[in-house]
């Protein structure tokens, strides 16, 4: 009798220390007006964008590490570190150095800095993470005190925009002596930026400082504490209680939750993100275009952006994020092919195809997350032209390792955000034949020798060339239906009403635009 | 009271072999433009966030929250009942050999386990349910196999063994009704352990696929929905409790009423 009653009650322990989802956040942290307390909905493994290449990871680092370019308010490259640059051929480009500025260890920032900071992340050895980013870059090389050329490969237009992102300035000698552990909390790391770290740890979280030093408008916090708090309903208990001033860790969907608590104001603005499906082309039903249209025809995306934004999003209209497209077109998007919802016409393409009465498909998907949601909208949606999708539920690690090595993809639900306002950042990745092997993002594994030639040409074009190569390209993908658009999502951030912030697109360091509300 | 906890696992077995009939909507059917809703003269126990019918939902989810846990039981209680009275007539080393293994197998840790079987190999509860039984029945070994060391020295043992009655015969026909209290209490509080444990695997999301109706996985599913109807995700959290509650009680009764029938 013992046994059985201990493992019932051992058994129904385990259910409610499940449901109450423990973690508790320390009461308090940052003492005065200007001690902000962050949470991060994931944990940052490293302050090296080369080995930490993530969203938390980079909310630290774009704190305490300047870019030789940044990005305005429009997306637009603005001198950083570079306070000019020129570009004496198409593909090269000669950075000046911002005179005067030094480390957080009091040593001056050098040209070799500098150029060393980036051709590391083309070193096989650093394994960097940012490797992608830097394909076109042939020779990167200090030219005397205060300048740095980089010469490319061929014109690459989107250079100046990923280097914005990736090219984070250290110092050569700790760079150099940490290949593989810069930024890991044994070694940390030591930047230019408004902040330096005091304190960095996987498991109790960091401190960042205001520095003192710093080149550029001194930032109006002097120090920030950033908690790591994963269950998202413990996050919004912690914001609410005051426990923690700020969080990027929730998402649009949720909203309803964020808007209503008192002395918290939740902001919303436009991301560089894209939620769409992939279907894999390269056997089975998915390799019929007639049957991807249909599948196309029959996912309701209007109702799916109501269920997935509510009300901060909106549907996307072309694989690409809508940042992007405003880049390349302004207002003057062309319209590509599409496939509205019309379950007749997802019927009859379905008739052309080898599949008239429909089939079955297992789905992978991941559990816990927005992909069980969405893949759950998807089936009943297919189930009505006669599509029955099995769903497979994975643990999120799981399914993630089980997408990047490409095994046995069928349809996904992906939902990315990137870092620069330039599509070849993107498209590259989704139909490139490269980017179809083992831990690359083209989940389709649509592409053809003629696709990378083209990818090719419009890494190089400009003006109205530019345009033309990407509308091409744009309207394949929407007539071929390797992916589905689904929609774009707003980003969000709760802060307290103690403080006060601005937020774009393009702003990278939350740190350096949240400042102490007047009369707080 | 009895009459309570019999109403109540009445009620649920009937759910459970006819929810899906009862239901007044088909639990799978999304409406998305209706999405999360408080109970309503349509929805008596309102929707959730993909426009599903919480009350539907939870009636054909009985099926899956019982029958499950139904199986664990008696898988569990066929093998300890079989191997315990083994051990416990037999004696020597049948029994010894039998105790190592069961000393191994109580030192692992039984929900860590499963979660790594169900998470590895997939497949919906089937292997979860055979990884229960399994890690059930060692305790309950060792439960019959001391009462059976009991019971095989009292005197009808020794006559039956006097008359030359094959081992299987005495162990099955006359040691077995002497400790159908303890089988009993023991096959209810194993279908209560597997009852919590599914609905706590499905909470983790591993199992079974989203959208099938199980009282585990809307716990899981509607959490984030307490603020637009807590109906969603409390419903099946008091249903799951409620159950396991007249299951565990009702095996203490019945325990307490065969005992008493037995020394009479």
């Amino acid at each position: 009798m013992t046994s059985p009653s201990i493992r019932a009650a051992a058994a129904a322990l385990l259910l409610l220390s499940v449901t109450a989802c423990a973690g508790s956040a320390q009461k308090g942290g940052g003492a005065g007006r200007d001690a902000l307390v962050w949470a991060t909905g994931a944990a940052p493994n490293s302050l090296d964008i080369a080995h930490g290449f993530n969203s938390a990871s980079t909310t630290i680092q774009t704190a305490v590490l300047d870019t030789m370019v940044t990005l305005d308010d429009r997306g637009t490259p603005a001198p950083g570190l570079a306070a000019s640059w020129t570009q004496p051929d198409p593909a090269s480009y000669e950075f000046t150095l911002r005179q005067g500025v030094k480390f957080t260890d009091g040593s001056a920032l050098t040209a070799d800095d500098a150029a060393y900071s980036l051709r590391r992340h083309l070193d096989p050895a650093v394994a960097s993470q940012a490797a992608s980013y830097f394909t076109t870059v042939k020779k990167v090389e200090a030219v005397g005190a205060d300048k740095v050329r980089v010469t490319l490969s061929r014109p690459n237009p989107a250079f100046l925009a990923v280097a914005a992102v990736a090219w984070q300035v250290v110092p050569r000698k700790l760079a150099e002596a940490h290949p593989k552990d810069l930024g890991s909390p044994e070694v940390g790391t030591i930047g230019t930026g408004p902040f330096k770290v005091v304190k960095f740890s996987l498991t109790s979280g960091t401190v960042l400082e205001r520095n003192d030093g710093y080149w550029g408008p001194k930032p109006a916090l002097r120090r920030v504490e950033i908690k790591n708090i994963t269950d998202a309903e413990t996050l919004r208990m912690a914001v609410r209680s005051g426990e923690v001033d700020g969080t990027d860790g929730l998402n649009a969907r949720d909203a309803r939750k964020w808007t209503g608590l008192p002395g918290v104001t939740t902001f919303f603005y436009p991301s560089n993100n894209i939620a769409y499906l992939s279907m894999a082309v390269g056997s089975g039903p998915l390799k019929d275009v007639h049957v991807r249209r249909a599948i196309a025809h029959a996912v309701d995306r209007a109702a799916l952006t109501r269920l997935m934004t509510a009300g901060h999003g909106s549907p996307a209209t072309a694989m690409l994020p809508r940042p992007q497209l405003t880049a390349v077109y302004g207002d003057a998007v062309p319209a590509f092919p599409d496939h509205p919802l019309d379950l007749a016409a997802a019927k009859a393409e379905l008739a052309k195809s080898a599949y008239p009465d429909g089939f079955t498909l297992s789905v992978p998907y991941a559990t816990g997350g927005d992909s069980a949601t969405v893949m759950q909208a998807v089936a009943a949606d297919l189930a009505k032209i006669g599509i029955k999708i099995v769903l497979e539920p994975n643990p999120g690690d799981k399914y993630m390792a089980r997408v990047m090595a490409h095994d046995r993809l069928g349809i996904q639900y992906v939902n990315l955000a990137y870092g620069t306002p330039d599509p070849i950042e993107v498209l590259p990745d989704m139909i490139s034949r490269g980017a179809a092997e083992p831990q690359g993002f083209n989940f389709s594994g649509y592409g053809s020798a003629d696709v990378d030639a083209r990818l090719d040409a419009l890494a190089s074009a400009t003006g109205e060339a530019r345009k033309t190569q990407l509308t091409g390209l744009l309207t394949e993908i929407a007539d071929q239906v390797p992916y589905i658009p689904l929609f774009y999502t707003d980003n969000a951030v709760a802060l307290s009403d103690r403080f006060t912030a601005t937020f774009g697109t393009w702003t990278f360091s939350f740190f350096t635009v949240i400042r102490p509300a007047s009369g707080s | 009271m009895r009459g309570v906890l019999v109403t109540v696992l009445a009620l649920a077995a009937v759910a459970a072999v006819a929810g899906s009939w009862l239901a007044p909507y088909d639990p799978a059917a999304q409406d998305l433009a209706l999405g999360a809703a408080g109970p309503s003269a349509a929805h008596w126990l309102g929707t959730d966030d993909l426009g599903r019918d919480v009350l539907s939902r939870l009636l054909a989810g009985a099926g899956s929250a019982l029958f499950w846990p139904v199986l664990v039981a008696l898988g569990t209680t066929a093998l300890s009942t079989s191997l315990g009275l083994l051990a416990g007539y037999r004696l020597g080393w049948v029994d010894a050999l039998m105790m190592r293994i069961i000393d191994l197998a109580i030192a692992m840790p039984g929900m860590l386990v499963l979660i790594v079987v169900v998470g590895v190999l997939g497949g919906g509860y089937g292997w979860a349910v055979l990884a229960m039984a399994v890690l059930f029945t060692p305790g309950d070994i060792r439960v019959i196999r001391s009462l059976t060391l009991a019971q095989r020295g009292l005197a009808y043992a020794e006559a039956a063994r006097t008359l030359g009655l094959r081992p299987a015969r005495i162990m099955f026909r006359h040691l077995l009704p002497n400790l159908a209290p303890t089988v009993v209490a023991n096959a209810l509080l194993s279908f209560v352990a597997a009852l919590v444990s599914l609905a706590g695997l499905s909470f983790l999301g591993i199992g079974l696929p989203a959208g099938t109706p199980d009282w585990g996985l809307m716990v899981e599913e509607n959490r984030g929905l307490l603020d637009l109807n807590p109906w969603a995700a409390l419903a099946p959290v008091i249903l799951i409790t409620l159950v396991a509650t007249a299951a565990t009680l009702l095996g203490d009764r019945l325990f307490e009423t065969l005992s008493e029938g037995g020394a009479r």
